[in-house]
């Protein structure tokens, strides 16, 4: 056992960052740090360049959002509304109910979605036949490749009444039920189904820095006798909290917006009470006509929620596992 | 460099037995499921259309043949897709891993000075968007509209994976920089000789992401390209498979929806399986212990 | 014993696909580089006749691109025959920039937004006359429409008044397509007539008698879902509400013909005779339990094997289930046809057509263009009974021949090529020779052609004949309505009240259709559309079609 807690130090120093002591500095001393990373920063040229071009160049189109924008003009040249936008949705009587769905669906697909990769990960690294472990690696990323047009198509045909969950259903003895017509199954399938899609391929990133983990403490865990169980737990599992925790504090930021094209695909009027959100609200406005200033406003109005979770997320994180994105 | 690290196994207890059978269990399980979907596209894009619309099709495919991919192969923009697809999924994986790792470095090292502002103004770009007319006159402005370069530049660096890679690189032992310091070597030296061979699992995971988001993209080239001789495969391809599905249902033209299920499927079939050969290629690069090896070797 | 043979197959089939993909790329490359020859002879063909320059645009030859969308039926091709003769015949090279139809919008949306287009480009609806009319990027086109500079424009701009509606503020910004003898068809009911046959049951006169004759077919057939649908229950509403004597057009509001005037259909009295009608069906067991959630391949599916035996959509899809349900073992005599439009409960014998005079396809010039003059005389030759037999029937000698009275015919040597072709014969043949509706054509074929073709390669069957003529002898389709243009200012407050209504509505139809609720409350639904603002939203159409009518 005390070989276990050595063990268990070493890896959390490992871990754990010399949290930089912050001294206030002269110009000077700022240039000599720089001079310092002089290499580190010639590398960051082109990334930063990148970033000021592709990314910040086209940030004054945000603008739009306080606009009245007419394609014809231009952004620069639309009149200014303010608010207006803001306020259309903000007081739209559906407005809680999209925001109430958004968020549902995402914190679902955080609860169940983010959790099963990991699990996938380190269930994969436990397998020893190479054959075998290759085989259901390669296998568990094909839904990743299936566009989401056909994977909606196939959904709604096993869960018609004649498709195969209703034969289960049906062979057991229950009742038929029409999956897509309720509002309280629609969350289920979407999450179940978004698992489907992409647990297989989250879960390389886990595998890529599971083979970071040091075999030799591996192996002294054996020699100490510790368990597969106790090995996962103590060994495995904390080697890849980082990458972990940014993966989480990354879902988090993400838990106001959700693509549009897999609900309209699976929703109907019957299911809107659940399934209905920011995304396809915006959509079907858009349908008659593109409506970018408002579609824009809701954007930004996404982007602000977003990043106020970011750095919430952040904080949290560096508390508890002390690392962040910054 | 070790590839098995099973040689020296030791007589496993029950439990230990208990949890390789449940977790064989589960996986081959698991992997049905996945594989399934994937299967039933192949097996219906080699039915004929009688017994797809019966639904006839579950396990085996029935009244096989494959006029469906005669007609795909027929198709001559999909060869020519094909070709740009490679090109710019060749380039592009290039670019993107070059760039990531050259952004994501700098931004691993805890004594990079300027690191928590840059980190915050990248991070930002993953929220915060301009949209699309905005960097569509960009791209414009650059004057690399219909090139390959505008399929690829505006997308270089994807932010989620930089983040990614620069988490794995910072869990290099800082004492190897260090060290390597001490021995004279600069930060390039370290970058190359020392993080980069480290990082092969990461790297390898990059590549595949890249290389599938490129080979899946079709948006920037419908955006920015003209010439459909440059058009990438998805293009072609999308067109085909949601004509059928996603046009508005209202549709007044009075057309007849006669795309058949087998050709999209084979369409599906044929734009996947290039860029599924790729994976095992990359996968010897998912063992244990490489990055061990590497630190003692 | 059954495992191993499907091993066996998967291993052939595996073996197949290889042997296949070499084979047929060898094939395709083949063929490729065969219509590269053939293209280039009808070039060096052209150059040794006396070149004809009557109809060129410019003595030096001039190119043009247009920006297009495509559709996977028929894809476009740049080289196509047509086009190679159109250079011929105008001097005028046409550079075709394709956009995939699903990405068609958004990319029109950004090169107008930022004026980045090219000479030409195709426009798919008047809500963009209005959105791009008056940013001045398109060319106004009122100074050429006159006898002298478009004599063949102004021919149908005189037939057809109708297109006084795509002005702007007495201004005409996008040429519309016309269409060249299109014989109508629209939304209407189609059934199993085998089995009315079979069964003695009478072809129903009203939709209540098609309601009991479909509950009879129920009993006689338990297994099947006799009505079934193609996309939810907004689909269903847009197929059926005007047949029944309300309406939805696309989101809702429509023209009714008999009231002369726009009605938002699901807020007026007569809606609930529509809801009424579906809910009866409901209960029956005659409409798909799943009428909500059914999709297109869902439909195929049912109508193709049997398992639905009605439906109410595009009528043309008859032919398509017919076929399909025929090569299914017990189904070879199945037919589907088009019934005449049963009255409904107002007495009313009324149907939605697809357009055939205006099918709704434009055209705008760049108002930057360089070659604006050679556009005009390349876009009024389009409308030339010249123009149009070559957009609409390839080349002539080459896949077509005039006859006595100067009308032009397909060669049937040419036509045999694509009896078996994919997805059809006709859509194939529009495809090799880049030709008609879809193509780059400004008076154009879509059924005239097709049934030439058909009736040339011997598709055409005794059904295909029936149907037209029940289509042809309906008086009850009326021709769309081309919606007046709104204000931007009328456009905003549209989309922000139909959106919060429909939204509204969609979650609302479904409790009605299915029985949950009575029908007496849709009164109260009617109630909430109101403060919606539907009133206000109809009268904002009442009053800019008023203001075309006053031009």
């Amino acid at each position: 056992m005390k070989g276990k807690e050595k063990r268990e130090k070493e890896m959390k120093k490992l871990m754990q960052k010399e949290k930089p002591v912050k001294v206030q500095m002269t110009g000077q001393q700022r240039w000599k740090q720089i001079r310092k990373n002089k290499f580190l920063w010639i590398l960051m040229i082109l990334p930063v360049l990148y970033y000021a071009i592709f990314c910040y160049g086209p940030m004054y189109g945000v603008l739009i959002s306080f606009k009245d924008y007419k394609i014809a003009k231009g952004v620069w040249g639309s009149p200014w509304v303010g608010f207006k936008w803001f306020e259309k949705f903000l007081t739209d009587p559906y407005f809680w109910k999209l925001v109430r769905n958004t968020l549902l669906l995402n914190i679902y697909g955080l609860i169940f979605g983010f959790p099963i990769p990991i699990i996938l990960a380190l269930m994969l690294n436990e397998v020893t036949h190479t054959k075998f472990k290759r085989v259901i690696q390669t296998v568990s990323y094909l839904p990743h490749f299936i566009s989401t047009v056909v994977v909606c198509g196939m959904l709604t045909n096993f869960l018609s009444l004649d498709g195969l969950i209703n034969q289960i259903l049906a062979f057991f003895g229950l009742e038929k039920v029409l999956f897509l017509m309720e509002p309280k199954y629609f969350r289920t399938i979407f999450t179940a189904s978004g698992i489907w899609q992409s647990c297989g391929w989250t879960s390389i990133i886990y595998l890529a820095s599971l083979t970071a983990v040091d075999q030799e403490i591996v192996e002294a865990a054996m020699i100490d006798g510790a368990n597969r169980w106790q090995r996962i737990c103590h060994v495995t599992l904390p080697a890849i909290v980082p990458t972990i925790s940014t993966m989480l504090i990354m879902q988090v930021g993400k838990l106001m917006t959700l693509g549009y094209e897999k609900i309209i695909l699976l929703y109907n009027g019957s299911t809107y009470e659940t399934a209905d959100t920011i995304a396809t609200y915006v959509y079907r406005r858009g349908i008659l006509n593109a409506d970018y200033s408002y579609s824009t406003a809701v954007g930004l109005f996404q982007s602000v929620v977003s990043v106020i979770l970011l750095v919430l997320a952040n904080r949290l994180s560096k508390k508890i596992s002390e690392t962040g994105l910054w | 460099m070790k590839r098995e690290n099973v040689k020296g196994r030791k007589p496993q207890s029950l439990g230990s037995r208990i949890f390789d059978v449940v977790n064989y269990l589960i996986l081959a399980a698991v992997g049905f499921i996945m594989f399934y979907p994937m299967f039933y596209v192949l097996i219906v894009s080699i039915s004929s259309a009688e017994f797809i619309n019966q639904g006839a099709i579950s396990f085996f495919p029935r009244g096989i043949n494959f006029e469906a991919y005669k007609r795909v192969f027929d198709t001559e923009s999909i060869w020519t897709g094909y070709k740009n697809t490679f090109l710019y999924t060749f380039v592009g994986t290039a670019v993107n891993v070059a760039m990531t790792a050259m952004c994501a470095y700098p931004l691993s090292r805890k004594d990079f000075y300027g690191k928590k502002p840059l980190t915050v103004f990248i991070t930002l770009t993953m929220f915060v968007s301009g949209g699309m007319i905005p960097l569509y006159l960009v791209v414009n402005g650059l004057h690399i509209m219909n090139t390959m370069w505008a399929v690829i530049l505006p997308s270089a660096i994807s932010t989620y994976n930089m983040i990614v890679m620069r988490t794995s690189f910072s869990s290099i032992p800082d004492s190897l920089v260090e060290s390597a310091h001490l021995d004279g070597a600069n930060d390039v030296q370290i970058f190359f000789k020392i993080v980069l061979p480290l990082s092969k699992p990461i790297l390898a995971t990059m590549v595949l992401f890249y290389a599938v988001s490129h080979w899946n993209s079709y948006f920037p080239a419908l955006l920015y390209l003209n010439d459909q001789s440059k058009y990438p495969v998805q293009v072609i391809m999308r067109n085909i498979i949601i004509d059928g599905d996603m046009a508005q249902a209202g549709d007044m033209s009075g057309m007849l929806n006669v795309v058949a299920t087998n050709y999209k499927y084979a369409i599906i079939i044929i734009s996947v399986i290039p860029i599924l050969l790729i994976y095992p290629f990359l996968q010897k690069y998912f063992t244990k212990g490489v990055m061990i090896g590497a630190v003692k070797g | 014993m059954r495992k191993r043979t499907v091993r066996r197959t998967a291993k052939q089939a595996a073996a197949a696909i290889l042997a296949g993909c070499m084979l047929l790329g060898g094939c395709s490359s083949q063929q490729s580089s065969d219509t590269g020859t053939s293209a280039a002879g009808t070039e060096a063909q052209g150059g040794d006749e006396e070149v004809d320059k009557s109809s060129w645009v410019s003595e030096e030859p001039v190119e043009i691109s247009i920006m297009m969308t495509d559709n996977a039926n028929q894809p476009l091709k740049q080289d196509a025959p047509s086009h190679e003769e159109i250079f011929k015949k105008t001097n005028v090279k046409l550079n075709i920039q394709i956009v995939p139809s699903n990405g068609y919008n958004e990319k029109k949306s950004i090169v107008l937004g930022t004026n980045n287009f090219p000479d030409i480009i195709y426009i798919p609806n008047t809500a963009d006359i209005v959105t791009y009319g008056e940013s001045g990027v398109f060319e106004p086109l009122m100074q050429y429409v006159n006898e002298e500079t478009m004599p063949n424009f102004y021919r149908f701009w005189q037939q057809y008044p109708e297109m006084k509606r795509y002005l702007l503020n007495d201004e005409l910004y996008v040429f519309p397509v016309v269409a060249r003898e299109e014989t109508a068809n629209g939304f209407g009911p189609v059934i199993r007539t085998d089995l009315l046959e079979k069964h003695n049951l009478p072809t129903p006169e009203t939709f209540d008698e098609l309601l009991e004759v479909l509950a009879e077919l129920k009993e006689i057939y338990p297994d099947t879902i006799p009505w079934t649908g193609r996309k939810g229950t907004t689909q269903l509403l847009k197929t059926t509400s005007y047949m029944l004597g309300s309406g939805y057009g696309n989101n809702g509001l429509y023209y009714d013909e008999d009231e002369g005037k726009y009605i938002f259909g699901p807020a007026s009295e007569n809606f609930k005779a529509v809801l009424d009608y579906l809910n009866r069906a409901y209960e029956l067991g005659v409409l798909d339990p799943e009428f909500a959630t059914t999709t297109a391949e869902q439909m195929d599916s049912k109508l193709g094997s049997g398992k639905s035996l009605f439906f109410l959509d595009n009528s043309g899809f008859a032919m398509n289930y017919t076929s399909m349900l025929r090569k299914v073992e017990g189904y070879e005599d199945a037919t589907y046809q088009v019934l005449p439009i049963p009255e409904n409960s107002f007495g009313q014998r009324r149907a939605q057509a697809y357009a055939t005079e205006l099918p709704g396809r434009f055209y705008a010039i760049n108002a930057s263009s360089e070659h604006k003059e050679e556009i005009i005389k390349l876009i009024d030759w389009l409308y030339s009974k010249e123009g149009s037999d070559i957009t609409n029937y390839g080349v002539e000698g080459y896949s077509f021949e005039y006859n006595d009275q100067g009308e032009p015919e397909f060669i049937k040597d040419y036509v045999m090529q694509f009896k078996d072709a994919q997805p059809s014969d006709y859509y194939a043949i529009y495809t090799d020779l880049g030709i008609t509706k879809l193509d780059f054509c400004l008076w154009a074929c879509n059924t005239k052609t097709w049934f030439e073709i058909q009736k040339l390669d011997g598709n055409w069957t005794e059904e295909s004949d029936e149907y037209w003529n029940i289509i042809a002898s309906d008086q009850a389709y009326v021709q769309p309505h081309i919606d007046p243009p709104l204000t931007s200012e009328e456009s905003e407050q549209v989309q922000d009240i139909l959106t919060d209504v429909n939204t509204m509505l969609e979650q609302e139809y479904n409790k009605y259709i299915m029985g949950e609720a009575e029908i007496d409350q849709w009164d109260e639904v009617i109630r909430q559309c109101e403060e919606m603002g539907v009133r206000e939203l109809e009268e904002i159409y009442n009053n800019a079609e008023a203001r075309v009518l006053q031009q």
